[in-house]
């Protein structure tokens, strides 16, 4: 793993060129199209897993309801495509913006309060959106969900599986990109020094709430754009995409590639969406599965596979040498 | 008069943990505050850098009112401050727990950090380079990359000083900076606090080592209670009936 | 339409208070937010189910059965999952309590399937009409049960020397281990207490509701959650009078505004309530 990791440090330009053309050449390795789109979906959980563990693993700050802001990219994305018309390039952007604003009101309510409160606002927020979702029916058409979310086109070429995979693999491209460059500013050094003691952080002059809030939005931002894409991606939305159970296999897939990491988020996507695919008579086991993963890696390795230590391990108060 | 404290009071519930205290600290001083255990010493800086706010009384930093401001703004007005029991970003490294110290020095937004603008170029650069000023400073240049939590006792106090210095205050506070240290380093922390007085920084120190308070301090402070009882001179102080009483009535006082 | 909606509000309070203590009883001796409550509370309900349909339709022995389900599921999470977890971080420990809870879930759903099992009405009967509303035997009873139940803890937990620990161990963990109280066993029994509570709940609530599916859980989890919330989270009247208020609340809420919202009522009203007083109603102010 530390040899693999000097490697990709010391040629990162050829790294990169390794990368893009394997993930360029990926869709015809794979031949068949269930296997592109299989491909497509890891895609879009990196996006969701990475911007998750900007709230998690870089902040310290524990969202259940990361789904919600997912849900709401989609709808408004499918909304604005089937019944404003607009065009796919410009909903996409507009669906980040809105689940944005739903995350910095969110943080806003309760970022302040204990660490549970907003675990448990998070949570019921995903409860609400389900729900509100299914019985505005007038807005949302309720449990119908939309359907005939436009397929997008690109200077008249409209988009075909391959289409769908080559514009996750640059979301998901740029959503990585972005949180690696923000993660090594003075505006990740401060996440995560609210992660490692938000007193310290304080006293050095971090706005720890203000952080809190700019990190949260920032995650829901990435979860409105998956959301859009998803949308279009299966030209049909409904409640039942975006419930709880969505937001808790996100954090497993948080969980098991490692809290706290760049490259952590992305292994646990591929891990959690490829597995049950192999193993496929495993099917009607994905959810014990995914609980079992859960409570596993937290007991038994809680950085994840390739996560940042300590991030789930009790702070350590250093042992104090006896006084003289 | 770089720092007047006026009539500062913090309760907790019934218990006055700092009872109407004044403090007057001088532009370039070592101002010591000593007293038994539990007599508030940490709780005044606490609440002077806001992380208890205080109930009543005035702060004034540099002519300015810092009372009511949140701790994050104490720190950008340009206090720093270490911890009595360290509290370092144990997961960050030696260089990045100084780099989060010098937060208020850089400007650049999210937006600057995506594009990797000018700005965050410039600012990442100058950050580095004093950050591993400050390292060398207090002897860790060898240890930049190495996690906070993996370094030993003394320097964990170390890198704190470093970290608190990196947001170019002009007033530091350290909490018991020489606990748990041998001889020899508290011998090298009393050469190393001078240094600072001599840059020009003014210091307020909380510190148990009377050896190491009578040799740097200008002034001290003695607290019991919550309350100030003593102030001057190293000697003045040491023949003050009341500081010898308090001290006395140490051995019977508990641990806070 | 008032009366009505009185006599539901408690009877569902009554569930929610229940379910609530569970909630608080955890939070206060360990600090922790059992998110698997809800999940208790659903397999309490099965196994009340499984003794009405294949042993006898009798309610008090569903009841019976579902506590003894809730207090083993409670002993057991504890013994073998979070008590290896009490040294790590909170946020690992709720994130863990997230996996058994859906583990627990999915499980009973590759076991039961996903749909709704039907509970046999119970003492449906009308006990008696005041001014045009009827009472059911069944709601005398849930309500019945549940105050008896909560008088029994009141009793456990401040007449008895195991509640005494308990308190002891609530207020102050590391010094009520130094006193000589064995803290693990203590813990131990907290949760069964707790599951055992919840258990009670799921099979009030199923007989009430005439059904038991494997995620009954956790939209009633959450709402006693925010129920506990308001009481202050650790206290137990605090709970009691959480639980109440959420089932008048809902009852009434639900005549302003459309059903289909019924389940966000008590959420939304937490939510707001926890900006303005973060202690709770009955909670001490932590600083």
């Amino acid at each position: 793993m530390n040899t693999l990791r000097d490697l990709i440090r010391s040629r990162p330009i050829v790294t990169a060129a390794v990368v893009t053309v394997f993930l360029a050449a990926l869709p015809f390795l794979l031949g068949n199209n269930y296997y592109v789109r299989v491909a497509t979906i890891v895609g879009i959980y990196v996006i969701l897993v990475s911007s998750l563990n900007i709230i998690i693993g870089f902040t310290g700050m524990f969202s259940l309801g990361h789904a919600a802001f997912y849900g709401i990219g989609a709808y408004t994305s499918a909304m604005l495509t089937t019944m404003a018309g607009w065009n796919f390039w410009l909903a996409l952007p507009v669906a980040g913006i809105v689940a944005g604003i739903f995350g910095t009101l969110i943080g806003l309510a309760t970022l302040r309060l204990r660490a549970v409160f907003l675990a448990f606002t998070t949570l019921g927020f995903g409860e609400i959106t389900r729900i509100v979702i299914l019985n505005w029916r007038s807005f949302t058409r309720g449990p119908m969900g939309i359907a005939g979310v436009p397929i997008p086109t690109l200077f008249g070429w409209t988009f075909d599986r391959y289409g769908y995979y080559y514009l996750v693999v640059v979301l998901a491209a740029l959503t990585v990109g972005i949180i690696y460059r923000v993660y090594h500013s003075r505006v990740g050094r401060a996440l995560v020094a609210i992660r490692e003691d938000e007193t310290a952080a304080r006293s050095m002059g971090v706005n720890v709430f203000g952080y809190k809030v700019l990190a949260f939005t920032f995650a829901c931002v990435f979860a409105g754009i998956a959301g859009s894409f998803f949308a279009h991606f299966q030209r049909f939305v409904s409640a039942d995409s975006f419930a709880n159970l969505e937001s808790f296999a996100i954090i497993t897939m948080v969980a098991l590639g490692g809290t706290g990491s760049i490259f952590g988020p992305i292994l646990g996507a591929l891990i959690l969406v490829i597995l049950p695919e192999v193993f496929r008579f495993l099917a009607q086991y994905r959810g014990v599965i995914y609980g079992l993963v859960l409570i596993l890696v937290i007991v038994l390795k809680p950085g994840g596979l390739a996560g940042v230590k300590g991030i789930f391990e009790k702070p350590k108060t250093p042992k104090r040498r006896k006084r003289r | 008069m770089i720092l007047s404290v006026d009539n500062v009071r913090k309760t907790f519930g019934g218990l006055v943990a700092v009872n109407d205290v004044d403090l007057e600290v001088r532009q370039g001083d070592i101002h010591a505050i000593i007293g038994p255990n539990g007599a508030g010493k940490t709780t005044f800086f606490n609440a002077l850098t806001a992380l208890v706010p205080p109930d009543s009384g005035t702060i004034t930093f540099r002519g300015e009112r810092i009372d009511g401001l949140k701790t994050h703004q104490v720190s950008a007005r340009g206090i720093g401050r270490t911890f009595q029991n360290i509290r370092l970003f144990p997961y960050l490294s030696v260089l990045e727990n100084v780099k989060v110290g010098a937060h208020n020095l850089g400007r650049h937004t999210i937006f600057d950090a995506i594009l990797r603008s000018g700005r965050f170029r410039r600012e990442e650069r100058e950050v580095e380079e004093f950050a591993l000023e400050l390292i060398e400073k207090v002897g860790l240049s060898d240890k930049r990359d190495t996690y906070a939590r993996n370094l030993p006792y003394g320097e964990q106090r170390k890198l704190e000083i470093a970290r608190a210095m990196a947001a170019h205050p002009t007033l530091l506070l350290l909490d018991e900076p020489a606990a748990g240290m041998n001889n020899t380093e508290t011998a090298a922390l009393d050469e190393f606090i001078r240094s600072l007085k001599s840059e020009g920084y003014t210091i307020i120190l909380i510190e148990h080592d009377m050896k190491l308070v009578m040799s740097i301090a200008d002034r001290i402070t003695v607290i019991d209670h919550g309350e100030k009882i003593s102030e001057g001179v190293a000697r003045d102080v040491q023949n003050d009936q009341r500081v010898i009483e308090a001290y006395l009535g140490k051995q019977h006082g508990g641990d806070q | 339409m008032f009366l009505q909606q009185l006599v539901n509000g408690i009877t569902q309070g009554s569930m929610f208070a229940l379910l609530a203590i569970s909630f608080a009883i955890v939070y206060g001796t360990l600090r922790l937010v059992n998110f698997a409550t809800g999940s208790l509370y659903m397999v309490g309900a099965f196994a009340g189910w499984m003794i009405v349909q294949f042993v006898t339709a009798n309610l008090f022995l569903a009841i019976l059965a579902g506590a003894v389900a809730g207090f083993i599921m409670g002993f057991v999470l504890e013994r073998f999952a979070f008590r290896a977890l009490r040294g790590v971080a909170r946020i690992a420990s709720l994130i863990c309590t997230i996996g058994f809870a859906w583990f627990i879930n999915e499980l009973m759903t590759v076991l039961f399937g996903a749909e709704r099992k039907a509970m046999p009405p119970f003492y449906s009967d009308t006990a008696f009409v005041i001014s045009g509303v009827s009472v059911s035997w069944l709601q005398i009873i849930l309500v019945a049960v549940a105050v008896v139940i909560l008088v029994l803890l009141q009793l456990l937990i401040f007449r008895t020397r195991i509640g005494l620990a308990i308190r002891a161990v609530s207020l102050d963990f590391k010094t009520a281990g130094l006193m000589g109280i064995p803290i693990d066993r203590v813990i131990s029994f907290t949760f069964a207490l707790a599951g055992a509570m919840a258990g009670i709940s799921g099979v009030l609530a199923s007989a009430y509701y005439n059904a038991v599916f494997p995620f009954m859980g956790n939209i009633a989890g959450l709402k006693s959650f925010s129920a506990a919330v308001f009481g202050g989270l650790t206290s137990i009247p605090g709970a009691i009078l959480g639980g109440y208020l959420l089932g008048l609340v809902e009852n009434f809420g639900v005549q302003v505004i459309s059903a289909g919202y019924r389940d966000i009522i008590g959420f939304v009203i937490m939510v707001v309530f926890l900006l303005v007083r973060p202690q709770g109603l009955l909670g001490r102010k932590s600083s």
